[in-house]
């Protein structure tokens, strides 16, 4: 069936292609990659554990031992920047792909269907896009705790929208193409349909969408974690902004160094997602 | 010959005159700014508890009793008291003193004000009203206080904090609620009223009339700054004289002691504890010896040095180090239990604890315990205890807490005054089920018994033989890990000279004056 998809899908390895030729893509990727290497490595490359609290407080960067020197405890903040990207890149990429499937669900039932299920779900979507996303996040968060599997699940379900009008979009589209007609003259049921079929030939801006996602998911993260709704028992980089509200004057490297790694992150997201974007998308695409 | 006389006589004079500079001698006059945070509601310290209505209050009002400096009991408008022997029968004998309208001051209003003002309305009198039998006035003179049962706080409850005088002519057959003096109040204290702008300033002149020695000042003014910043500020240009610690915002005071013009001081008023509660529902926590070896195990020093920015000492015992009667050295924590994991490690392998996760439970709006949880956290992992630290609203601490859905939760409660009024809840059995109580679980009819005969010693030698008995037992059983005692602190313009002659800061600005 895959032989009768429309030329509009792009197979990834013209994506890959396109992805390398740009600049901005491929310096988002370095950027995911040196955060997901800081991560997996932590325990080797932190120089000190990220809780060893010490009398040694408010050590300025540069000091010995302490290269972006200490908090108000005497934890070391350069090990608590490095492990907190643990926190940033697991609640980013597990909420982006808990709202990337809920997305893809109901965007495809949505647009497969149509009729009353897209009207009632489509209403839905929209209630979740008009309600203020952290204000929520922070009510929920308040009430139900901040562990991190919490913060996960809700960042993640308050994220899908943006992926379920996407996918619901391209299903009305491809759902009165000739390949799927014929799917359907040959018996096919409908999950399969959606799933085997269809579902693949729309994911390229699904992906697009899900690292945008990351980057807006490991913000929110922060913004939480920066109103002391974090994971308490983690070191993340909301937290420690947290922390460090009362310290502005006196020890600035507590709040920028954290404050400095969130935005890198957020932006090798955000470039990356762009790049992609560029690159699936055909107009943009040299030779086609 | 001439030459040097002369000289002789300079330097003399000059000796002399330098000598006289450095003995000051109070100097009556001049206007004297205090902080407030924020607006009192009213001006009626008979019906409220409120800090800036008592510290208004306090200058305002009179009562029988102040405590002094070391938070003894003195006599104010009561020029002397008698107790009787059976500790129930307290008989006060009053100066003549006027109030600020020119009525006199009378046994009369002293019984009208407790019955009928201050024990429906007044949260800490109310304490010592439950023990009260009755109150009577034989005399003009004379107001005799009966109890129910012997209750040494008493005395000091009745100080302008916590019982007031207000005038029986003005509040008899009216609601004190709402009554038009509770804006424009009539005392008896060393200053009288004189305009209130609303969510600005209150202003008071001296009360030429004053009972005891008047007032230095000519006038004191009540200056509301609600932002914490701005009241370092104001100090700093000049527009305030006065911040106290419960307005002080903790970061700002190492600046404020930098500068020449500021007179920064910390130290021990009325104390607050700063304690650990341990569930004793939780098997491992029911022994002891797991309970001494989190004394070990906690640093209290980096506590206090890195929690709490310095501002406070190292508990002593189980009623902190705050109360002379109420603390004795043979049992002393810093002592008894000094840091030492090493110790810490021995006495949990004795009690057969391996892995242990425990729940720390505290109020989130408290950053003073969230830097003590990440302490704590680091301490205990050293002894092989995993703390799960939980911050959650004030609301859901209490129902945690004290419906002991916890193992460790970091708690502030503060003296009162007196550990009977503040402190005893924390250990008598008895007062387990309500909040802000006893949470531990732990119940000792042997401290039972102590901490009742202790409330009702009047004699405080006695009293402290009671509590040296109670401590013993504490210091081994260890319900609580008491952390540290709060210290208060005051920022004050170095020109403005008499302040902190009281117990509570807040008191006795009537000694206040000038320098010039």
């Amino acid at each position: 069936m895959a032989a009768s998809a429309p030329a509009a899908t792009v197979g990834a390895a013209a994506v890959w292609g396109q992805l390398m030729r740009q600049r901005r893509g491929l310096l988002g990727l370095g950027m995911i990659v040196v955060l997901a290497l800081v991560a997996i490595l932590a325990p080797w490359l932190a120089p000190h554990d990220p809780f060893s609290t010490s009398r040694n407080a408010f050590l300025p960067p540069g000091s010995a031992g302490h290269l972006l020197g200490t908090d108000h405890l005497g934890r070391d903040v350069l090990s608590g920047v490095i492990y907190g990207s643990r926190v940033s890149l697991i609640v980013g990429l597990a909420a982006a792909f808990t709202a990337t499937v809920i997305g893809i669900l109901i965007g495809a039932v949505s647009g497969f269907f149509g009729g009353l299920v897209d009207e009632i779900l489509m209403r839905i979507t929209e209630l979740f896009q008009i309600i203020p996303r952290f204000v929520l996040a922070l009510i929920v968060v308040a009430f139900f705790g901040s562990g991190l599997f919490n913060l996960i699940l809700v960042i993640g379900i308050l994220s899908w929208p943006q992926t379920a009008r996407l996918v619901r979009s391209q299903f009305l589209r491809h759902r009165t193409l000739p390949y799927v007609d014929a799917a359907r003259v040959l018996g096919m049921r409908p999950v399969r349909i959606i799933f085997r079929e269809i579902l693949p030939n729309v994911l390229a801006p699904v992906i697009v969408v899900a690292s945008l996602d990351i980057a807006q998911a490991i913000l929110l993260e922060a913004s939480l974690g920066f109103f002391g709704l974090g994971d308490p028992n983690l070191r993340s980089w909301g937290g420690m902004l947290n922390t460090a509200q009362g310290f502005v004057q006196r020890a600035w490297w507590m709040s920028v160094f954290p404050g400095v790694a969130i935005s890198l992150a957020v932006l090798g997201f955000n470039l990356f997602g762009d790049g992609l974007n560029d690159a699936t998308d055909p107009r943009l695409r040299s030779g086609s | 010959m001439r030459t040097p006389l002369v000289l002789l006589a300079l330097t003399l004079a000059w000796l002399f005159g330098h000598a006289l500079a450095q003995v000051e001698t109070p100097t009556p006059g001049g206007t004297a700014i205090v902080v407030l945070g924020s607006d009192p509601e009213h001006l009626n310290a008979a019906i409220s508890t409120g800090y800036p209505i008592g510290a208004v209050g306090a200058s305002l009002y009179s009562a029988l009793v102040y405590l002094d400096r070391d938070g003894v009991p003195r006599g104010e408008l009561a020029e002397s008291w008698t107790v009787s022997d059976d500790d129930l029968v307290y008989t006060f004998t009053l100066r003549s003193a006027t109030f600020h309208d020119g009525t006199p001051v009378t046994s009369a209003d002293v019984v009208f004000t407790m019955e009928e003002v201050l024990a429906p309305n007044h949260g800490r009198f109310l304490n010592a009203y439950r023990n009260i039998e009755s109150i009577t006035a034989p005399d003009d003179a004379t107001v005799v206080i009966e109890l129910t049962q012997p209750y040494a706080p008493l005395i000091n409850l009745l100080t302008v904090f916590e019982a007031p005088i207000l005038p029986k002519h003005v509040f008899e057959g009216t609601d004190p609620l709402t009554n038009p003096a509770n804006e424009a109040p009539i005392g008896s204290g060393p200053f009288r009223f004189v305009e209130w702008v609303r969510g600005e300033r209150v202003t008071l002149e001296r009360f030429e009339d004053y009972f005891l020695d008047n007032a230095l000042l000519d006038r004191l003014i009540y200056r509301v700054v609600p932002q914490d910043a701005a009241r370092s500020v104001a100090l700093e240009v000049g527009e305030a004289d006065v911040v106290w610690g419960f307005y002080m915002p903790p970061a700002d005071l190492d600046r404020l002691d930098a500068n020449p013009n500021i007179e920064v001081w910390k130290g021990l008023t009325i104390p607050s504890l700063y304690f650990v509660f341990v569930n004793t529902d939780n098997p491992a926590l029911a022994d002891a010896r797991v309970r001494q070896a989190l004394m070990f195990a906690i640093d209290r020093e980096q506590i206090v040095e890195q929690a709490q920015g310095g501002l406070g000492e190292v508990a002593g015992g189980p009623f902190g180090a705050g109360f002379a009667y109420a603390y004795d050295e043979a049992t002393d924590y810093r002592t008894l239990y000094p840091y030492d994991p090493e110790r810490a490690r021995e006495l949990l392998a004795e009690a057969g604890v391996g892995d242990l996760t425990l729940t720390f439970v505290y109020d989130s709006a408290r950053g003073a315990f969230a830097a003590a949880a990440e302490i704590m956290r680091d301490n205990l992992r050293q002894v092989g205890i995993t703390l799960n630290v939980q911050p959650v609203e004030r609301s859901v601490m209490v129902e945690r807490v004290y419906g002991r859905d916890y193992d460790l939760s970091m708690q502030s409660f503060t003296s009162s005054g007196d550990p009977a009024i503040g402190y005893h809840r924390i250990y008598l059995s008895a007062e387990r089920g309500a909040n802000f109580v006893n949470a531990t679980g732990y119940a000792n009819p042997e401290v039972d018994e102590l901490l009742n005969a202790a409330a009702g010693l009047a004699d405080r030698d006695a009293r402290a033989d009671a509590y040296a008995e109670v401590m013993a037992i504490l210091a081994q059983d260890v319900p609580t890990l008491p952390i540290f005692d709060e210290l208060s602190t005051q920022a004050a313009a170095a020109n403005l000279r008499g302040l902190l002659v009281r117990f509570d800061q807040r008191d006795g600005l009537e000694f206040a004056w000038l320098a010039r």
